[in-house]
């Protein structure tokens, strides 16, 4: 079943393409990876948030914190990691049966007393093996690359304040990370520190203090959800009139809450709209002014806990899962040994080699194609009961949906592929 | 026991492509020559020998073994030298020549450095910048290399020079002494002509014509050409040719060119006597054999064919 001549012949004749395209993978990986700053990225989608957030209302609210791993998924393994290594398994399971028979080189290999199973399998081998090491050598090198500019597979994030106020004051990370009352006790780190993560020095303390006082949990849920709605309809009502003020829309400025608190009119506003402040509380007031002061200070109470649950949020999202990085890289095996098993069974079913590329490229462009056009809108949505591309989900691995089952059918794909297509050439006539 | 057996074998492709009923078998020691023009089948037949098709009808065997189920047993004694030459390209001559050696188990190199040498070949450059004639002379030490007893070589020497296509059918002859098994495909008739002991004629896949080649060689029927000094010899000739068919001519008139005052003859070996006395008594200008070559045989089914389309 496995012949190590053939198998030393396929490899030098094909490693140039694997280096060529695990290479270019993973360039593009590290690219990705060390660009990646979960401030700037989450900042950007609030821009955008404020700039079109009317026009596409709740349409991007459900991509909440970008983190590394949601990022990757989305862009290397939801496209990269899947498009190059189509097209590397396409064209080399196209060249190592179909282009053999078709130029009648396969001819001398069996005029000798290899079996022509030997030889498929042999072949079948090479081309499952390229497979796995590309993906091998792209996990290693972008755990690699996470660990070296994030520093996050062993040991602590460092965010970046931590990163930026080090640098400045020539600390230790790891120091200053498990230790915050180094930055807080020193009002320079501070200002640096709230620098770069963007936000104003108060909510930093704020942040700072309760990232001490290791209070990760952000709301101190002691309300019923009844007290909850009221609450958040206030807030609304709070921003909504700060929204009329600043002449701007609702979506916009709950993305960028700080512009409330630093435009006096919108604030005094917004206070009065949300009236968080208890009657009794209130009655105390001796008067009006104190009162309102009161609202004030409330209104900025509540956009400041936001402004740091947010930063929570971020440093949440610098966070990286070694697991579900592996998970989205065993689904990109998985799928791309599903697709050279089509491009294997073609090169192995036809005699032409343009025939076997046209189909063995055509199906596995079309599974893409139609997996793309499916999340197009609801008309398209059952063109994904068309596309094998389909069982393999980065988003659902990322965010804790289902996907074993489908990782499961596209290994049983596979599998059953290579064993039809060493079957099928068993049995075909040559034209050698 | 026949070395190879091809049996009934039918294999259509439609349109009339294909081969239809071919039987034929090459005997130990022998060189067997299968003469066709392209597409006439001799490939799809070859095909079938070496296990690559499956036959519709009938079957091959070789050394007793089917075809189509044991060609890998059978490839352990057997030679192949495909008609087109297709090398894979990512290698250089010597690389290919060792991956041949490995997958047929061969330890010792000696043989095939003789050939080697014995064709001139320059194995150390990489495949696809050879010359076609190089990749030949590879091709066929490859077929060669680990000396087997059965060779299926076809049309072996196209692309060959003419010295390396006669050390090519001399290697042949000395192969034959030593007791190889050939089956020989070519349409080129000297080589043919030159090694075979045996030979079918195919034509539109169907096999028109299986003859031990001696006795074409040594046919006791001859022909002659003959050519009068004046017009009236021929005539005379002719005349006497009329009167005489009602009794009994030594020879058969084949044909007659009447402008030049010729006239082709069949004549037996047997009444070579009688005919000269007859023909002595007339005024030629020469007489002379016109040698029977395989290349007319072979062009005779071929003649037939366009006297019909041409009708």
């Amino acid at each position: 079943m496995f012949n190590k001549t053939i198998f030393k012949q396929t490899f030098k004749s094909n490693y140039k393409l694997w280096l060529i395209f695990t290479a270019t993978l993973c360039a593009m990986l590290i690219l990705i990876i060390s660009r990646f700053d979960p401030i700037k990225i989450n900042s950007m989608v609030d821009m955008f948030m404020s700039a079109f957030g009317d026009v596409i209302g709740d349409a991007l609210s459900g991509i909440g914190i970008i983190s590394l791993n949601n990022m990757l998924s989305g862009t290397f393994y939801g496209m990269l990691a899947i498009v190059l290594p189509v097209i590397f398994v396409v064209l080399t399971a196209n060249g190592l049966i179909a282009t053999q028979v078709d130029k009648g080189s396969m001819a001398y290999t069996l005029s000798t007393p290899i079996k022509r199973r030997t030889v498929a399998a042999t072949k079948g081998t090479y081309l499952i093996t390229a497979v796995l090491c590309m993906f091998l050598v792209v996990s290693l090198v972008g755990l690699a690359t996470v660990q070296v500019t994030q520093g996050n597979v062993f040991g602590t994030a460092y965010t970046a304040d931590v990163k930026d106020v080090s640098k400045e004051f020539g600390w230790d990370k790891a120091t200053v990370a498990n230790d915050l009352t180094i930055i807080l006790e020193n009002s320079a780190a501070v200002t640096k520190g709230a620098e770069a993560r963007k936000i104003d020095e108060d909510v930093y303390r704020l942040y700072l203090q309760q990232k001490i006082e290791n209070n990760t949990s952000t709301n101190q849920n002691t309300m019923t959800p009844e007290e909850m709605m009221e609450f958040q309809q206030k807030f609304l009502a709070g921003i909504t009139a700060a929204a009329e003020v600043l002449d701007t829309n609702v979506a916009g400025l709950t993305a960028n809450l700080a512009k409330i608190k630093n435009n006096a009119l919108a604030l005094e506003a917004a206070a009065i709209a949300a009236n968080l402040v208890p009657k009794e509380t209130l009655a105390l007031a001796p008067n009006e002014e104190v009162a309102l002061e009161m609202q004030k200070t409330a209104f900025v109470g509540v956009i400041n806990a936001q402004l740091v649950s947010k930063q929570f949020m971020l440093d949440e999202g610098l966070n990286f899962s070694v697991q579900d990085y592996l998970t989205l890289n065993l689904g990109a095996v998985l799928l791309i040994f599903a697709t050279s098993g089509i491009a294997f069974f073609c090169s192995c079913l036809f005699n032409s080699a343009n025939n076997s590329l046209a189909l063995g490229a055509g199906i596995p462009v079309a599974f893409y194609l139609f997996q793309m056009m499916s999340g197009f809108g609801e008309g398209l949505e059952f063109l994904k009961y068309f596309s094998m591309n389909t069982l393999y989900d980065p988003r659902a691995i990322v965010s804790g949906g289902t996907f074993w089952l489908q990782f499961i059918v596209l290994g049983i794909i596979g599998v059953v592929l290579y064993i039809l297509a060493v079957k099928v050439f068993k049995e075909k006539d040559l034209p050698l | 026991m026949s070395i190879i057996q091809v049996e009934h074998l039918t294999k259509d492709f439609g349109h009339d492509r294909g081969v239809f009923d071919v039987s034929f078998t090459v005997e130990k020691g022998e060189v067997y020559g299968f003469l066709g023009p392209n597409g006439a089948g001799k490939t799809t037949t070859i095909r079938h020998i070496m296990g690559f098709s499956r036959p519709q009808v009938g079957r091959t065997l070789v050394n007793g073994m089917n075809s189509w189920e044991s060609y890998h047993e059978i490839q352990k004694t057997l030679g192949y030298l495909p008609g087109e030459i297709a090398l894979p390209d990512s290698l250089t001559g010597t690389q290919f020549i060792k991956m041949m050696a490995e997958l047929r188990k061969m330890t010792d190199m000696t043989y095939t450095e003789d050939l080697i040498k014995k064709f001139e070949l320059e194995p150390s450059g990489e495949l696809k910048r050879m010359s076609l004639g190089m990749k030949r002379k590879l091709a066929i030490v490859t077929a060669f290399m680990h000396d087997p007893a059965v060779l299926v070589l076809d049309e072996p020497t196209s692309g060959l020079d003419p010295v390396m296509q006669n050390i090519f059918i001399e290697f042949i002859k000395t192969e034959k002494k030593r007791g190889k098994t050939i089956l020989l495909s070519s349409h080129i008739f000297s080589e043919v002509d030159a090694t075979c002991d045996k030979i079918s004629i195919i034509k539109d896949g169907r096999i028109v014509s299986s003859f031990v080649a001696d006795d074409l060689r040594h046919s006791k029927i001859k022909t002659f050409k003959i050519e009068f000094t004046s017009k009236n010899e021929f005539e005379k000739f002719q005349k006497n040719h009329s009167n005489l068919e009602k009794t009994r001519v030594p020879y058969e008139l084949a044909s007659v060119k009447e402008q030049r005052n010729q006239a082709n003859v069949h004549i037996d070996d047997a009444n070579i006597n009688e005919f000269i006395e007859l023909i002595s008594g007339y005024n030629l200008k020469f007489f002379s054999e016109i040698k029977f070559s395989l290349e007319d045989y072979f062009m005779s089914f071929y003649d037939k064919e366009r006297k019909v389309n041409t009708l």
